[in-house]
């Protein structure tokens, strides 16, 4: 009996039992439990925050931009809709992968929205390309831009009177391709490349229209200012002449330092 | 130093919290249970006894454990209780109850465990039910700090008076021993208080015990 009450089995069973437990259902995860604010970034690749929209919410009636209407849309409509593209064809790969889980191919509905949706994207930047070219051939180098002016000097000078109106409109457009000067005043910038614009057209009509002036070439701002304002005939130039010359023997000039200066006072007189 | 059973004298003594901590491995989804925040072979041997082809015998790699859960309990006799039911939860699945546990796993169409690899979803699962059955059969508080909150599961699943949900620090998850050692501090500081509130009651108990009543 002692003997008994020493054996280990005994012992165990003697053990005070522990609470009575038994096994019940694995518990499995839960989303709801996850609280995802609205302004989520990743929501950017759910649509209309769906995980997976059925075919007849698809927009299957839709077709891709074309070339000509993206042609008519500025810079900030094309990244607009280049953005709207991409964020579309994001959700769409995202609901492709997720079903990828369950097929072999990816699938068709969805492939065949983002391929249209890539034809889109590619046209963008067919567009944008073309008008980088278009860019690019018109930007003329500096080089291109003497040979030009010298070109330009000599159609100036020996065109006829019958020319007139002709080589007026060729300046407005020689002026602002060249030097930037518009023919509204609100519209110009002046800095160096606008003085030496005005200079320019100043010492070019007086070659034209007053080649045996003994005024010399115009080098003061002031002085270019007044030839450059005046009406392009013959009588008005010589003028201006005049009036250049009154200064002269006055003593007066614009230093080389307050050139911009002055002329934006001038400008803004005129306006 | 988790190369053993642990009871809550020696728990107290080397200034451990009143703990469970749940890993969970990450290639085959298991979930090993330990009274420290470290685990051994010992822990390994105890709660893995009938491996099979389904249920391997997982190695001690430390880069594949990674913590799934911190359990506080409110002292250390209850954090023994809630480690050796968990314990002994698992051996019920693994051993006596085994055809009731297989019962309750999903299954592929070979009839298996599923699976996907190496990983079998449904562990974790399990130890999540068996935490939740311990804290309601043990009638005892519990915090629980989770590294995941989506894997406790819907919430009618936990008696709520006595569980309190927590979330570990995303960031923090990256350095797992400053994370261990900040919760043993919020562990030992919540049972200090506790352990004093009660002392001071039962002072007050004896005094009022001691004072003669005067009529």
């Amino acid at each position: 009996m002692f003997k008994r009450s020493l054996h280990t089995t005994t012992k165990t069973l003697a053990r005070k039992q522990q609470v009575n437990l038994t096994i019940k259902p694995p518990i499995a995860p839960t989303a709801k439990n996850l609280k995802v604010s609205d302004d989520h970034p990743l929501w950017q690749f759910f649509h209309n925050k769906k995980f997976l929209r059925k075919y007849d919410e698809l927009d299957t009636v839709g077709r891709p931009w074309s070339i000509p209407e993206l042609r008519r849309k500025n810079f900030n409509d094309l990244h607009s809709i280049w953005y709207a593209c991409l964020r579309e064809r994001n959700s769409l790969a995202r609901e492709v992968q997720v079903l990828s889980a369950e097929a072999i191919q990816p699938d068709r509905n969805f492939m065949e929205q983002s391929d249209k949706i890539r034809e889109t994207m590619w046209r963008i930047r067919h567009v944008l390309s073309e008008r980088y070219h278009q860019q690019e051939n018109a930007r003329v180098e500096e080089s291109q831009i003497e040979e030009f002016q010298t070109e330009f000097q000599q159609y100036y000078l020996e065109a006829g009177k019958e020319e007139e109106s002709d080589i007026q409109e060729s300046l407005k457009r020689f002026q602002y391709a060249i030097f930037g000067i518009s023919e509204y005043i609100s519209e110009n910038t002046v800095d160096k490349k606008f003085i030496s614009g005005l200079k320019y057209i100043a010492n070019l009509k007086l070659q034209r229209y007053a080649p045996t002036s003994d005024l010399g070439v115009v080098t003061d701002v002031g002085e270019a200012f007044i030839l450059f304002h005046a009406e392009s005939t013959e009588k008005d130039i010589q003028e201006q002449i005049e009036t250049i010359k009154g200064f002269r023997s006055q003593g007066i000039s614009v230093a080389r330092d307050e050139e911009i200066d002055h002329i934006k006072a001038y400008l803004a007189q005129l306006q | 130093m988790a190369t053993r059973f642990r009871n809550a004298k020696w728990l107290d003594t080397n200034k451990f919290g009143p703990q469970v901590f749940i890993f969970r491995n990450l290639e085959s989804g298991q979930v090993l249970y330990s009274q420290l925040p470290s685990y051994s072979d010992y822990q390994i041997k105890q709660q893995f006894q009938r491996p099979n082809w389904q249920n391997r015998k997982p190695s001690t790699r430390r880069d594949i454990w990674k913590i799934m859960a911190v359990v506080d309990c409110k002292d250390y006799e209850s954090a023994v209780v809630t480690y050796q039911s968990l314990v002994r939860l698992r051996a019920m699945r693994d051993l006596t109850l085994k055809n009731v546990a297989n019962q309750f796993r999903p299954k592929n169409s070979d009839g298996n465990i599923w699976y996907s690899a190496q990983y079998r979803p449904v562990y974790t699962q399990e130890a999540v039910s068996d935490l939740s059955n311990v804290v309601d059969t043990l009638q005892t508080q519990v915090k629980i700090h989770w590294e995941d909150e989506w894997r406790k599961g819907d919430l009618s699943n936990w008696n709520m008076s006595l569980v309190q949900h927590e979330n570990l620090d995303r960031a923090a998850l990256h350095t797992p021993k400053e994370l261990f050692e900040q919760l043993r501090q919020q562990a030992r500081a919540e049972f200090q208080k506790l352990r004093d509130t009660t002392a001071t009651a039962e002072n007050q108990q004896q005094q009022e015990q001691q004072q003669p009543t005067t009529v």
